[in-house]
């Protein structure tokens, strides 16, 4: 056994993020590590790399207790991550790249280069990669650069290489090559833990299989004795009790008007939003339902223009968005509020009357200046109907709690006056009880004929609040189902039948 | 998580600590003039205030327009040689008419400041880097234009008047640069534009989705600040009688960048102090005032005002 | 590997283009110094005389060897203001210590030159102020002490091997032409063949990536100005020797000018990319300025703020087109 934890546990206060989590990697075997957002995927491999200490458990590597102080101490052990975001240097050369900061040495003061590209070289070839080592790294595509950092990696004496969504961002030949290397280190003997949420790669690469959820290892076993169906629903899972706020099994009937309040067609971008399409009723709640990474997000902001989409039609009512900018689509009628409350959604340091009519200043001012007293009445007509709680106008946003602060940025949505409202995990880090308030506020703006975009990261509730589902696999669209009488295992079905997109 | 103990810590923290760093400036000021008022001697003659209020005039103007572009998480390192250029073409068009060179150097100044902000706002240029090129461009071309040497303005004229009339001891440039901070008060506070600088300075993205017109505030931002400091150059021409490449807006930056720190207008963004700010300014004018009316030589005032800078900047930065 | 192999002719067009940039970034201001050095040649007659160009070197080694700090430190991620004031500062030292000897005149300098960079590095990379703030206050502040330490100019007697170097003829030429070429030579080998050089491209490039790819970024940093400082210090001292005297105003400009001249010469302001050769270039293009400004009679002296003005806004302009070209 090369790594192996038991009972491994961490807590952040009063928060667990992981526990008793029992896993284990042989030589020259690769493991999936599976699981939503915050089911512990990065505290694991955080705990793995040094960066954080357990507060439970242990770590052992071949066989003997061990424990990192610092992330340079895991690697000195051999233990490393590749990551998604290339922590590289992207002016300087792959052999650079790969020797930073131990550089062969010659005459003990200069570096020996002919010695670095040799070297380069002999790694690379080992790996099937005919990359120059003297090219800028930042010539190679995502793909091949990932690859450099593998090489690093290696070529730094690490037996375990743990690798975060290696294919997240490559396309076509590239993610062929990752293939290729992870083959490589197999038969080196590497262990390999391999994180992504990519069904198809997962079972084709790895040999065993681990799911976390909330914290906890909810399955573990080898590929070959593990469904699809079995796997999928041990990521999502089902909640314990649902809400109070039980499921109004309202029929609703939403008539196809020939006009859509959002028309959406072949939209693109890059290769996390291929060629989406669908269309959205006044007064229909449309859920985007899907893996991490399934590209909702992305869809959701290439449609607000919020990223420039490169192909692809946005229409608003009869209007089409010709400029992808938020400002044009808020002019329009159609508001979007982004999952990242923190860096994309609030003001910090500002007051709750500037965060919540921070977008409609023109409408309540005059010859400039604005009317605080149109700011104050806006805040109070959305604390009413909302339930926002708050001190007041002048209180600081970082006052209220997660839960109010939402409600803060759905009231400056409302405030613009949409008819389309695109709301990205709207009930993320926030209390059960304003999880409610949010749920009833979303059936309102329904019901008074807005038409309502909608992703969470629990299929439960995007289930339980959307009239009709579209499920996006990969960025593309693998189906779209109507809710009334559905259950969730029906998503989770469309979700395992789906194949990888061709390129 | 520990976010309950965090909280109540911070409850009991806040207040305090916050308080004190929020009026820093202002204790810092009055303690000075305090110990000016017992230790230096002469410093209650009118004619020491007067002098200083001359010195204060074109700084309070630069750092107003210092705190706008600090407030939306940039900075504008070129409103010294802005001055300077303003000053120049001041001097070289001064037989076009005095109203007329007025004209012009203020416009010479908003001109710079839109440069500033096109390549800002536009070209996405850091506006470090993009006030640092400015910065040398513009004291190039005033020196440049008056060919390294000074240029007397003439005795009489609007010009020479601003440089010496007073209402009872305040000067009228010092009336004018209050005013100016009276509606730039405003406008930071009650306007729609205003709002918006603090906006992108809070967070960029979130005004971007917003729907805010951040490119449009950056382009406003750095347009008036090059308008404030083109009016300072005027200002700094007037006092000293004569436009001076060499002389006029000389490090000005520094101070006003510490005067709107100092007052209360953080690096990161997001808030605007404008009475801080002129408090700033005057407790940097006392300052200097102190080391000269008590004989420090100027080398030694200037390593311990620069001194003084860092520490205050740090202990900002410490909370900020 | 056929795989691999598949992914080099569909890069290809991106590569060209993204290549070519990164050529022109690079050697761009060697392209302008031909141009112009051929333009100044046309245009006067005396331009190309031997005894001309050495004079644009010889002029231009002080300005140079500050130009190396100051590629070290703008490479890093960083820029270094104070370095005019110390210059002045190592010229009034320099006059301070002649009387005991060269060796001390040049030592003393450079020491002190250290030892500003030292409290600047730490001041930046431990407290993480900005850069432009510690070093715009030393500079004041060093402006200050530049003026205490002076009084009057003095006048310097030229012992040994500092009168050699500040007035010595070597086949008739000064001998001040050999600094540029030698000090630009080791810097670029500091630069591009030691691990240090390779950490300051790191840490300019991606300071959180070299920090976890485990370099001692605060280390570093300091090393980087405390270079910076030593050399703008050397250049006061060898600046005294040439004036025969320490002037409190000897240094004056020599921080924008360095940045303009390095800038111009290829090396970018966001960090992480520059060449020894193109600040070369850079420093050259403006010492040639300079000296076309002096030839032509009627353009005062002051044209030359201006010129290296407008080159460095020309330079920041492109360099942010360049780059913008090189990301879509």
């Amino acid at each position: 056994m090369l790594l192996e934890t038991r009972s491994l546990g961490k807590d952040f206060g009063a928060v667990a993020a992981l526990r008793d989590v029992t896993f284990s990697l042989s030589p020259g075997e690769v493991h999936g590590l599976m699981g939503e957002n915050g089911a512990g995927k990065s505290t694991l491999i955080k705990l793995l790399t040094g960066f954080h200490q357990p507060t439970a458990g242990e770590i052992l590597l071949d066989g003997k207790p061990i424990s990192f102080d610092s992330p340079r101490a895991a690697q000195a052990a051999g233990i490393a991550a590749v990551y998604q975001e290339i922590n590289l240097i992207p002016e300087r050369s792959v052999a650079d790249n790969i020797f930073l900061g131990r550089e062969p040495r010659k005459f003990s003061a200069f570096t020996d280069k002919a010695r670095m590209l040799r070297e380069s070289a002999a790694i690379l070839a080992r790996y099937g990669l005919s990359i120059d080592p003297r090219q800028p790294l930042r010539s190679l595509g995502l793909g091949l650069q990932q690859m450099v950092s593998i090489a690093r990696v290696v070529s730094l004496g690490a037996r375990v290489v743990i690798m975060d969504e290696p294919t997240s961002a490559l396309a076509g030949a590239e993610v062929d090559v990752l293939y290729g290397v992870v083959e490589q280190l197999r038969r080196e003997g590497h262990g390999i833990v391999y994180v992504s949420h990519r069904l198809s790669e997962c079972y084709r690469l790895c040999d065993r299989l681990t799911v976390l959820r909330d914290g906890r290892v909810v399955e573990s076993a080898a590929t070959g004795d593990l469904s699809r169906a079995r796997l999928v629903t041990a990521m999502l899972g089902r909640e314990g009790a649902a809400p109070a706020d039980a499921r109004e099994a309202v029929a609703r009937a939403i008539t196809r008007e020939a006009l859509p309040a959002l028309s959406v067609k072949g939209l693109s971008w890059r290769t996390r939003v291929r060629d989406v399409s669908f269309s959205l009723q006044q007064g229909e709640i449309l859920g985007l339902a899907g893996l991490l990474g399934a590209g909702r997000t992305e869809t959701m902001k290439a449609i607000y223009g919020a990223e420039v989409a490169e192909k692809g039609e946005v229409k608003v009512g009869d209007r089409r968005l010709r400029r992808p900018r938020p400002s044009e689509s808020i002019r329009r009628g159609l508001a979007f509020l982004s999952e990242d409350r923190r860096s994309e959604g609030i003001f910090p340091r500002l007051s709750v009357r500037s965060n919540l009519t921070a977008s409609v200043l023109p409408r309540i001012s005059r010859f400039g200046i604005v009317s605080r007293r149109s700011q104050n009445a806006l805040v109070a007509v959305y604390v009413r109907e909302l339930g926002i709680k708050t001190a007041g106008p002048n209180a600081l946003i970082s006052e209220l709690s997660g839960g109010n602060q939402q409600k803060v940025l759905i009231a400056r949505a409302l405030c613009t006056d949409p008819n389309v409202v695109m709301l990205d995990d709207p009930t993320r880090g926030i209390d059960v009880g304003a999880k409610a308030e949010v749920h009833r506020t979303i059936r309102a703006l329904a019901m008074n004929g807005l038409g309502v975009v909608l992703t969470s990261s629990e299929v439960e509730e995007v289930m339980e609040l959307s009239d009709r589902l579209i499920v996006l696999n990969e960025g593309a669209v693998a189906g779209e189902l109507a809710t009334a009488g559905r259950e969730p295992d029906d998503v989770l079905a469309i979700l395992a039948a789906a194949e990888a997109p061709a390129v | 998580m520990s976010d309950r103990l965090t909280a109540i810590a911070a409850g009991s923290r806040l207040p305090n600590t916050a308080w004190i760093r929020a009026s820093s400036v202002y204790i810092a000021f009055a303690g000075l003039v305090l110990l000016d008022l017992i230790v230096t001697p002469g410093f209650r003659n009118p004619a020491v205030i007067r002098s200083l209020l001359f010195e204060s005039a074109p700084l309070i103007l630069i750092a107003l327009g210092q705190s706008l572009a600090i407030g939306t998480r940039g900075i504008d390192l070129s409103v010294g040689s802005v001055m300077a250029l303003s000053s120049a073409v001041i001097g070289i068009t001064i037989g076009m008419g005095q109203g007329t060179s007025i004209a012009l150097g203020i416009g010479a100044g908003l001109s710079c400041g839109i440069v500033n902000g096109l390549l800002i706002a536009v070209l996405r240029i850091d506006p470090l880097i993009s006030s640092l090129s400015l910065l040398v461009a513009a004291r190039g071309l005033a020196q440049a234009l008056l060919g390294g040497a000074r240029v007397d303005l003439p005795f009489n004229g609007p010009i020479s008047w601003l440089g010496g009339a007073t209402v009872s001891v305040v000067p009228v440039t010092a009336v004018i640069a209050l005013v100016a901070a009276f509606l730039f008060a405003f406008v930071v506070k009650r306007t729609t534009l205003g709002h918006y600088a603090i906006f992108a300075g809070a967070s960029r993205t979130a005004a971007f989705l917003a729907g805010q017109p951040v490119r449009a505030t950056l382009a406003f931002v750095y347009g008036l600040s090059g308008l404030l400091a083109g009016v300072a150059g005027l200002f700094a021409t007037a006092r000293l009688g004569a436009a001076d490449p060499n002389y006029i807006g000389v490090q000005f930056e520094l101070d006003a960048i510490a005067a709107a720190v100092i007052g209360g207008t953080p690096l990161s963004g997001g808030r605007i102090s404008t009475v801080g700010t002129i408090f700033g300014v005057l407790l940097l004018e006392v300052l200097d005032a102190s080391f000269i009316m008590n004989n420090i030589s100027s080398t030694y005032a200037q390593m311990l005002k620069a001194a003084f800078i860092v520490g205050a900047l740090y202990m900002q930065r410490a909370g900020a | 590997m056929s795989a691999a192999k598949d992914l080099a002719p569909a890069k290809r067009r991106g590569f060209d283009r993204a290549r070519v940039v990164g050529l022109i970034q690079a050697r761009g201001a060697i392209l302008v110094l031909a141009v112009a050095m051929i333009a100044a040649g046309l245009t006067f007659r005396d331009f190309l005389h031997g005894g001309n160009l050495a004079d644009i070197v010889a002029a231009a080694s002080f300005l140079g060897l500050v130009a190396i700090g100051q590629t070290f430190v703008i490479i890093m991620g960083g820029f270094d203001l104070s370095v005019g004031s110390l210059v002045s500062v190592g010229t009034v030292l320099a006059a301070y210590a002649a009387p005991y000897g060269w060796g001390a005149a040049l030592v003393v300098p450079t020491a002190a030159g250290v030892a500003v960079g030292l409290i600047d590095g730490a001041l930046i990379a431990r407290t993480r102020m900005a850069p432009f703030i510690v070093t715009l206050a030393a500079l004041l502040a060093l402006k200050g002490a530049a003026v205490a330490l002076a009084g009057e100019s003095m006048v310097i007697a030229k012992p040994g091997f500092f009168g050699v170097i500040a007035n010595g003829n070597l086949l008739g030429v000064s001998n001040l032409i050999l600094i540029l070429p030698v000090a630009f030579a080791i810097g670029a080998l500091v630069l591009n063949r030691t691990p240090f050089g390779a950490a300051i491209f790191a840490i300019g490039g991606n300071e959180d990536a070299a920090r976890m790819l485990g370099i001692r970024v605060e280390r570093v940093k300091v090393m980087t100005y405390c270079v910076s400082g030593g050399l703008a210090g050397l250049s006061g001292a060898l600046l005294a020797a040439h004036l025969s005297s320490g002037i409190s105003a000897a240094g004056n400009g020599y921080e924008l000018q360095s940045i303009a001249a390095v800038v111009i010469g290829g090396v970018l302001l966001t960090g992480g990319v520059g060449t020894m050769l193109g600040a070369l270039a850079g420093v050259l293009l403006l010492g040639l300025i300079n000296n076309v400004i002096n030839q032509i009679g009627s353009l005062s002296a002051a044209y030359q703020g201006l010129a290296s003005g407008a080159f460095l806004l020309l330079a920041v302009i492109i360099q942010a087109g360049l780059s913008r070209s090189r990301r879509s």
